[in-house]
């Protein structure tokens, strides 16, 4: 069991990551804090039944994130936030131009991500959030070879369905 | 892994996927979460009589504290520790990471609080028997944690034991059992709780362990105590 005490650690350090994780998953700022903070209550109270040994802090704590964005999705009326992520709200202007040409980018490859089947989609998420191939693998329940190679069909996909 | 995926080049396409997930939070949400996290960090007290004696004990120590001099006793007493270094500018109203302001609870009365019910042993207050019941106990207690030097943060260590010094009195509570680095391992079943040490005008937060039988001990490694 975890010493609460650790858990402010984890918070500093993981927050902007977990922030991201939802946010890619949401269709805007909103509905992305609303769900941060889930994923960090959820976490609090379940932090004494963490266990160190068994995955990192990190695992332990995109597996909540992945169960809240899941939840926020099953929510009635949110369905179609899943199916597109369109619209988002990106503040990071320098040329307002370039930028907003950018975020089309990034929106569309986004989308892109959003069609994917399921475990290809939650591999890139995850790799995106900076886990590891083996922290992947623990929380897709496979091994990190598995998801190394689950990763690169995601990626070959991706290539193609941008490419059409 | 299959060789025909290292030898494709997806540089590219994870240098675009990167951007586009690099989605930054808003200045202050982390704050505002952390503090709409704090009112959960509330202790459900698992019983009156375990709640009043705990309250009692450590009103004990810290009147039995007040009476012992300090400086010389080889860091024998129970709570004996160090003076602690951070304290709050403005006096309880801020619950920040590292700061232990006043508890926010009603205190027990002037009588409960004089109650001798605490002895010494070897340098260790032993519970004198079962507490006297306390008038006024709250249902729970807010729980502050101290911000500690992680692997990955690097906090002025000194704000790991840091209090808030109240004036006189001596009020004190038990918190949540939430270690902080540099005490000692939890004996079993023992509660972490904080009591209120006197030194001149102002009364620091030391760590103490209740143990089950009601004894309790300094919970600050040797080398934190004030020789």
């Amino acid at each position: 069991m975890a010493p609460l005490n650790e858990f402010e650690g984890v918070y500093g350090e993981l927050f902007n990551r977990i922030y991201a994780y939802v946010r890619a998953q949401l269709r805007n700022d909103a509905d992305a804090e609303d769900v941060t903070a889930t994923v960090f209550m959820n976490a609090y109270r379940a932090w004494g039944r963490y266990e160190p040994q068994a995955e990192t802090p990190a695992a332990w704590l995109f597996r909540i994130a992945r169960n809240a964005v899941l939840d926020f999705h099953r929510g009635a009326g949110r369905r179609e936030r899943l199916l597109y992520v369109v619209g988002r709200e990106r503040e990071d202007v320098d040329d307002p131009a370039v930028m907003a040409e950018r975020g089309l980018e990034h929106e569309r490859l986004l989308g892109v991500v959003e069609r994917l089947p399921d475990r290809q989609r939650e591999v890139v998420r995850l790799r995106m959030a900076e886990l590891s191939f083996l922290e992947i693998g623990t929380l897709l329940e496979c091994t990190d070879d598995a998801a190394k190679m689950l990763y690169h069909r995601a990626l070959r996909a991706l290539r193609e369905m941008l490419s059409e | 892994m299959s060789d025909e995926f290292e030898s494709e080049d997806f540089d590219e396409l994870e240098r675009q996927l990167r951007e586009a997930h690099a989605l930054t939070p808003r200045a202050g949400l982390q704050e505002e979460i952390r503090a709409r996290l704090r009112p959960r960090w509330m202790v459900p007290w698992a019983g009156f009589s375990a709640a009043a004696a705990v309250l009692l004990a450590v009103v004990g120590v810290g009147l039995l504290l007040h009476s012992v001099p300090r400086g010389g006793g080889g860091g024998g007493d129970a709570a004996s520790g160090a003076s602690f270094g951070a304290r709050s500018a403005s006096g309880g109203a801020v619950a920040s990471f590292g700061l232990l302001p006043p508890p926010d609870i009603h205190q027990t009365s002037g009588a409960a609080a004089a109650e001798p019910s605490l002895k010494t042993q070897d340098g260790i207050a032993t519970s004198a028997g079962a507490p006297a019941p306390v008038a006024i106990l709250p249902a729970t207690a807010l729980v502050y944690r101290y911000r500690v030097p992680g692997p990955s943060c690097s906090q002025d260590p000194n704000l790991r034991l840091g209090g808030d010094p109240v004036v006189g009195g001596a009020p004190c509570w038990a918190y949540d059992a939430a270690v902080p680095y540099g005490l000692r391992a939890a004996p079993s079943g023992a509660t972490l709780a904080y009591v209120g040490v006197p030194d001149g005008s102002v009364t620091y937060y030391e760590p103490v362990y209740v143990l089950p039988s009601g004894v309790i001990e300094s919970a600050l490694t040797p080398d934190e105590l004030r020789s």
